[in-house]
């Protein structure tokens, strides 16, 4: 039998028949760390602004929280208990996870809204618009989240808004099932939910398509997982991989590429599976070939692709999550394949598990994604490496203290490692409520055709269906204007820069333009390096200053100025 | 990997397609616009991630326990993907609509699966 379990030897690693002594001691953590979660999270909302990420700033216990959490769940795994391991897992979720709904007042992230504004064109206007943008041509997370709302009448931000703790349970489920599809015992396959729950750092877990398309992925290869020696739950995969390719662009493409290496290789059945999983991915690219013809379909150059969508250095906070996660994911991915490494050194199965885990590096020899393919890699091989990884650490777990202590303390030290990836931005991407009412008011009341500018990312754009006109008066309406003047970097305390961002407002000669400042900008311009800190005050300073400029909102954290050009 | 071969059903399917009929009513519940949203979404969900997917997975009672029940949301959430953005691409867009039919295929699908399977058990009874 080619499953995990085997490895341990004479025994299977989850029958160490557990002493009585302490059994509830991982019990008594759980209940420790659910303690300092319940008081740390009321401190988020008060919690001060800083570069280094909610972690430092929300009380020392919500933080504690998580790494007690892990804690717990290594001592639930050394004593077999896997009712503490499944309910460390479950708080695990909740601790990392839960912030993000209870402790704001509006989805995070910018992007997100996007995603929102095309789902209000659907409930109001009851069609796509396509070839406006690349969204409407994979409407499956928008159409149903249009469906949903329109019939229970829940507005979908506050769907969107408690999607990521929904998604992350349900994720996590899956992962669970995965495992044991590929031969994972019970406690094995827990410990690989719980890795997929802590070590989750990448983000991709707000309301998105690529969320969605990770639980179809998870389907796809929990079939896949049970097919090496005959085919199982074919057209199940087939029905998964089709909801995916209507759903997410990139991710079809890895999850076809995982199953073609394990078909050529002969570890997968039945073999003719990659044919219509071909032809539906081909064919929904070929639909929407329009959409995807202005993007650089390939690119071998594997050091561009690696590079992230935010070329600037940013603050010492920034950086500083920035190395976390680095060391996380070489931490992980280092550890995945020296684990494969000893399965093949072991003549066990390694192949298939290598596939699963790390074929999504493969990714950057083809492709940049616009600059988020890294990300991706890292989301793509999490569910492979936490199911290689899960066996030896149960084992190591359950072995001497030495050992013990020494994989409690990596534990320990990812799961901190990717709760500072997951939160050091915190404060960049939370979207105050203020803001989206104030996206929503300008979408509604400015003068159709504009230009919506934002003078640094972000904002909460395009958030309601009447983007869709702007987006076919000019595809780029609401582009920053720092990157449309090349004007990165730049502080606005000269005449030169200013002069060079009046330029290129002039080169607008066919309508107006709203100029928008937030105070979130000009947090997350300088968090990223895009902006120094001033740039943003300073510039408005100078619009303010400037006839050509007319105030339209100067209040709660943003303001609106209007360059009027008058219609001929 | 894995070899999850058995020659049982590890989930009675008749039960997966008792499961299906009444979410598929419960989906049709969900289609009464009068009622409150919270209530609504708690239709809709439960026919979602257990209405259609339990009646596929009636199919497919001999996979393992895990891979029955966690297919079984999933194959729902696929099936409402699919076809809420296949119809929306052709131009047709109606919620109450679509859930309605939904849930209609849903609960007939059910009925009509138990009907065969109580039909199949009892010739292989009369069979004996």
């Amino acid at each position: 039998m080619n499953s995990v379990e085997v490895v341990a030897g004479k025994h299977r690693v989850d029958e160490v028949p557990p002493s009585n002594r302490f059994a509830m001691v991982p019990w008594i953590l759980l209940a420790v760390a659910a303690g300092f979660f319940l008081y740390g999270i009321t401190t988020v909302r008060g919690a001060e602004i800083t570069e280094y990420g909610l972690l430092a700033t929300a009380s020392p216990f919500f933080g504690l929280s998580i790494v007690l959490t892990a804690v717990a769940f290594g001592v639930a795994v050394r004593r077999n208990n896997i009712y503490a391991a499944v309910a460390g897992t479950a708080l695990m979720v909740i601790a990392q996870r839960l912030v993000c709904s209870v402790a704001t007042d509006s989805p995070m992230y910018s992007w997100t809204y996007k995603h929102l504004g095309v789902v209000d064109y659907i409930q109001h206007e009851h069609e796509l618009a396509r070839g406006v943008d690349i969204y409407n041509g994979w409407p499956g997370l928008f159409a149903l989240t249009a469906w949903i709302s329109d019939l229970s009448g829940i507005p979908a931000p506050s769907l969107a808004h408690w999607f990521t703790i929904v998604f992350q349970f349900f994720f996590v489920l899956l992962a669970y099932a995965v495992a044991r599809a590929w031969g994972s015992t019970h406690m094995i396959a827990v410990t690989a939910a719980f890795l997929v729950a802590s070590l989750n750092w990448v983000a991709q877990d707000y309301f998105s398509p690529q969320a969605i398309a990770m639980l179809f992925t998870a389907g796809v290869m929990m079939f896949v997982g049970m097919s090496g020696k005959r085919g199982v739950g074919a057209p199940l995969i087939i029905l998964f991989f089709a909801a995916m390719v209507i759903t997410h662009q990139l991710t079809p493409y890895w999850v076809l590429g995982a199953i073609g290496l394990m078909v050529i290789t002969r570890r997968l059945r039945p073999w003719w599976i990659i044919f219509p999983l071909a032809v539906i991915v081909l064919s929904q690219t070929g639909y929407n070939f329009s959409e995807v013809d202005n993007f650089t379909l390939f690119s071998s150059d594997i050091t561009q692709n690696a590079k992230s969508n935010i070329p600037t250095v940013g603050s010492v906070g920034q950086q500083f999550t920035s190395l976390a996660v680095r060391l996380l994911s070489g931490g992980v991915w280092l550890l995945t394949g020296i684990c494969l490494l000893w399965r093949w050194r072991r003549k066990e199965p390694f192949w298939v598990f290598g596939i699963l885990s790390l074929s999504p590096m493969l990714i950057l020899g083809g492709q940049g994604y616009g600059g988020e393919a890294i990300f991706r890699v890292f989301l793509y091989s999490l569910l492979g490496c936490s199911i290689v990884l899960a066996g030896p650490a149960v084992r190591t777990l359950q072995a001497g203290m030495i050992k013990f202590s020494l994989v409690s303390i990596a534990l320990v030290t990812s799961t901190a490692l990717s709760a500072q990836g997951y939160l050091g931005a915190w404060f960049a991407n939370i979207m105050p409520k203020e803001q989206v009412d104030a996206s929503e008011s300008v979408l509604e009341q400015a003068d159709f055709p504009a230009y919506l500018t934002v003078a640094a990312p972000v904002w909460p754009q395009r958030s309601t269906w009447r983007y869709v006109s702007y987006a076919k008066f000019d595809e780029g309406f609401d582009d920053p204007m720092i990157y449309s003047a090349n004007l990165v970097g730049s502080n606005f305390d000269t005449d030169e820069d200013y002069e060079k961002f009046t330029q290129a407002i002039n080169y607008r000669s066919d309508a107006s333009t709203y100029l928008i400042f937030t105070e979130q900008m000009r947090l997350y311009a300088w968090y990223f390096g895009i902006l120094p800190l001033d740039a943003l005050p300073n510039l408005k300073a100078r619009v303010e200053k400037d006839p050509a400029w007319t105030p339209v909102y100067d209040d709660q954290g943003f303001a609106v100025f209007q360059h009027r050009v008058e219609q001929r | 990997m894995n070899d999850p071969s058995t020659t049982t059903d590890q989930v009675a399917p008749e039960f997966l397609a008792a499961v299906a009929v009444a979410m598929g009513l419960v989906g049709l519940v969900g289609s009464i616009p009068v009622l409150p949203g919270p209530l609504l979404l708690i239709c809709i969900g439960l026919f979602m991630f257990a209405g259609p997917g339990s009646l596929i997975m009636s199919w497919f009672t001999r996979l393992p326990v895990f891979a029955i029940f966690a297919s079984i949301p999933l194959a729902g959430l696929a099936i409402c993907i699919l076809v809420v953005s296949l119809l929306l691409t052709v131009g047709f867009y109606s919620p109450a609509t679509i859930l309605i039919g939904l849930s209609l295929l849903t609960v007939i699908g059910g009925f009509l699966r138990r009907h065969s399977l109580e039909r199949a058990l009892r010739e292989s009874y009369e069979q004996r």
